[in-house]
């Protein structure tokens, strides 16, 4: 206890430490939870970018076939 | 989901109409993939933010701790920092649910272009073996 402080000060003084320690805290640790599920998130939906580019390639694929089959000259074969 | 070409109508189109059918086909492929690489570079601006804001958060932390550990040397300088640090925080936070939402609702539409896109795919290996067999 500092001089002249009253028994009530100092202990409104720990008191308010204790509540911004906790306000800070629940602060941290909600944004820090916050971050661990968007990276969460994200890594899921890395996977739907390769179904995707998976997906893409099969119809590059098919849309180069088809457009060979249109371009087939019958008589070439 | 409707197949962008009916199977039992194939046979029965002009060739005219076969070649609509494969052109809107080719059509449909470039807009879907247009749509993922929107998706895509959304995702990609969402994982840049998430990098910068885990920054933040951990120079946030580290601040905190120096104004909770200067706090009785340095008085009221070290609340100050801690409470600055405090208020960069809290929109990262408050942002997060809808930040969740955004990359959710983007993943859901690319695993429907994904679908949507085996299905124009596959349609379009009718429209080529409908050619073929004329």
């Amino acid at each position: 206890m500092a001089s002249g402080e009253t028994p009530g000060q100092a202990a409104l003084w720990v008191f308010a430490g204790a509540a911004l320690l906790l306000a800070f805290g629940l602060t941290a640790t909600f944004a820090m939870l916050g971050l661990w599920r968007r990276a969460n998130a994200l890594s899921s939906a890395g996977l739907s970018l390769e179904r995707v580019a998976l997906a893409e390639a099969r119809a590059d694929l098919a849309s180069e076939d088809m457009a060979a089959a249109f371009n087939d000259d019958p008589a070439a074969r | 989901m409707k197949l962008p070409v009916s199977v039992q109508t194939l046979a029965s189109l002009s060739d005219e109409k076969l070649l609509h059918a494969a052109l809107d086909l080719e059509r449909r492929r470039k807009d879907l993939k247009s749509e993922a690489r929107d998706l895509s570079r959304s995702l990609k601006r969402q994982e840049e933010r998430l990098r910068r804001e885990g920054g933040m958060l951990v120079g946030g932390i580290a601040v905190m701790a120096l104004g909770f550990i200067a706090g009785p040397v340095a008085g009221i300088l070290g609340w100050i920092a801690a409470a600055g640090a405090f208020g960069l925080l809290i929109p990262g936070t408050m942002q997060s649910a809808s930040s969740i939402a955004d990359i959710r609702a983007d993943a859901q539409r690319l695993n429907q272009i994904a679908v949507e896109l085996n299905l124009v795919a596959d349609a379009m290996g009718l429209v080529a073996a409908e050619r073929r067999r004329r």
